[in-house]
């Protein structure tokens, strides 16, 4: 999504608010593969990701005559998807936490493991695979501006749009997020440390 | 105002890197994080979309939209009037050799779904069958798939939920041939097996049953029955009634095995739990045992509670666990 100027989605968007199924299905093309990696930071598998990008590309269409309204094109596609993936965790809160636990308890474990097992830290491998795991332990809101500024690409403004909060709100989640993982980080060197 | 100007400021900060305002006194700290967390995505579970999955997902779209007749939908985004035709006849008679050749590439590609480990995945077929798939395991069929055939190949251990239809569907999985009309049923077919058995349990309707080599030989099986076949048995057992209990236990997260061998429960917990596991004899890979383990949530707990149970120990290695026996002094 990067490598596209914003000029290029917003004339597809235009050209979509106009019933142009050609350009409908350029802007899938284009995103469907960004927009499922996306949708899976919130819902964890990629078939429901991928279901839950569809729909979201449905609801584009379904919505075209009011698009032409629309400032942040990058925005607009993002927030839909995001609000399709918390509803749908919203709808399935208490069939899938069970789930999601399981699948996180794996990762927190092979972690441990890898805590424990490698006390060669310096390892950039593993740096990068606690910080991961940190990021995954951050309060939502902040993990998702974080994620969404640092990963996805997206400008503080842009980031605000999706999340629909102040562009300074987006600031202090993001820098609530960086203590956090800094806390994070000194509590595990620290540990790591005693145990030495 | 004072609104705007701070946003114009972010937009300005992020034009540069995305780097966030951040309080004087941690700058410092929290800029060298932020630097290095750029890394970090790329450790994330990799997961890949390719060009066909986008090309399925889109007839998806098409098809929910209501959207009729592909190519003339493609062409006219908008009617107009002007124009010239025989230039315009010979575009489309160029580009319509470019789909044909283009288009039957694409149909003699075949569309593969596959389940990483610690998942499992439940796919709808373009026929609407629905296919559940155990973590590992892996399904390909081509895109004519509905339409001139239901023909499927399976590795791995998938649950079956099959819409009626005049074309039988027909799953090839290492030597075995499952055939159905509609009906729902568990299928395991392992390569990594030792005996690369296929196991066959049926949850509802009929189904018929062979060895590829030998296809006069079938056996049919009804709601409630297993049969199984491998490269040694070139005809599938008599149907025996199932503990279905069991063979879907995978579906809800759980662990249950009644008289397997430990070397293949031990490619089911790699599998599950992402992690490898060795062991120091021959002999307690074929050590057996019975269990349910009712959706464990890590590796380790099963592991200790097998080895209790089989006077084992465990270690564990940098990806996994090694299992040993337990030495007497």
């Amino acid at each position: 999504m990067e490598q596209q100027s914003s000029e290029y989605f917003s004339d597809l968007l235009h050209r979509i608010s106009r019933s142009d199924k050609r350009a409908f299905d350029e802007l899938f093309r284009s995103l469907y593969p960004t927009m499922v990696l996306f949708a899976c930071r919130y819902v964890h598998d990629k078939s429901t990701a991928s279901d839950v990008v569809q729909d979201s590309f449905i609801k584009i269409w379904q919505k075209r005559n009011s698009l032409k309204d629309i400032n942040y094109v990058k925005s607009y596609i993002y927030r839909t998807v995001r609000n399709l993936s918390l509803n749908y965790l919203r709808d399935t809160a208490n069939t899938e936490t069970g789930l999601e636990t399981e699948t996180l308890n794996v990762h927190y474990l092979k972690n441990q493991q890898h805590a424990t097992e490698s006390p060669d830290e310096s390892d950039h491998d593993q740096k990068m695979q606690n910080l991961l795991s940190w990021i995954q332990k951050l309060p939502d809101r902040q993990r998702e501006a974080f994620e969404l500024s640092r990963f996805e690409g997206l400008d503080h403004q842009e980031i605000a749009e999706v999340m629909q909060v102040s562009a300074r709100t987006v600031n202090n989640h993001i820098v609530d997020a960086l203590k956090n993982l800094q806390s994070m980080r000194d509590m595990h060197s620290k540990k790591k440390r005693s145990t030495l | 105002m004072i609104n705007q100007t701070r946003n114009l400021k972010f937009q300005q900060q992020s034009l540069s890197n995305g780097l966030p305002e951040l309080p004087g006194n941690e700058r410092k700290k929290l800029k060298s994080l932020w630097d290095e967390a750029r890394d970090a995505e790329s450790y994330r579970r990799r997961i890949h979309v390719s060009e066909q999955e986008t090309e399925v997902a889109l007839q998806s779209v098409h098809q929910k939209l209501g959207f009729q007749n592909e190519s003339e939908g493609n062409s006219s985004g908008k009617p107009s009037g002007s124009g010239n035709a025989f230039r315009r006849s010979m575009y489309f008679m160029a580009a319509a050799a470019a789909i044909l050749v283009i288009g039957f590439a694409w149909l003699v590609s075949p569309v593969s779904t596959t389940v990483g480990p610690g998942q499992t995945l439940t796919h709808t077929l373009p026929d609407g069958s629905q296919v559940t798939l155990n973590s590992g395991s892996e399904i390909r069929y081509n895109r004519l798939f509905s339409h001139t055939n239901r023909n499927l190949q399976l590795n791995g251990e998938a649950y079956f939920e099959v819409v009626a239809s005049d074309n039988p569907f027909v799953i090839t999985a290492n030597g075995s041939v499952t055939e159905v009309i509609g009906t729902s049923f568990n299928l395991r077919s392992w390569s990594s097996d030792p005996e690369v058995e296929t196991v066959l349990s049926v949850t509802s309707g009929k189904v018929s049953f062979y060895n590829e080599q030998n296809p006069d030989q079938i056996v049919y099986l009804e709601e409630g029955y297993t049969s199984r076949v491998s490269a040694l048995r070139p005809v599938p057992s008599d149907p025996v009634s199932a503990q279905l209990s069991y063979v879907l236990a995978w579906k809800n997260h759980s662990l249950a095995f009644s008289g397997q061998p430990l070397a293949i429960i031990f490619h089911e917990l790699e599998r599950k739990f992402d992690i490898r596991i060795d062991w120091d004899q021959a002999e307690i890979g074929s050590t057996r045992l019975s269990t349910f383990i009712a959706d464990p949530d890590n590796a380790e707990s099963v592991i200790a509670d097998i080895c209790f149970a089989k006077g084992l120990t465990y270690s564990r290695t940098n990806n996994g666990f090694r299992i040993s026996k337990k030495t007497d002094n």
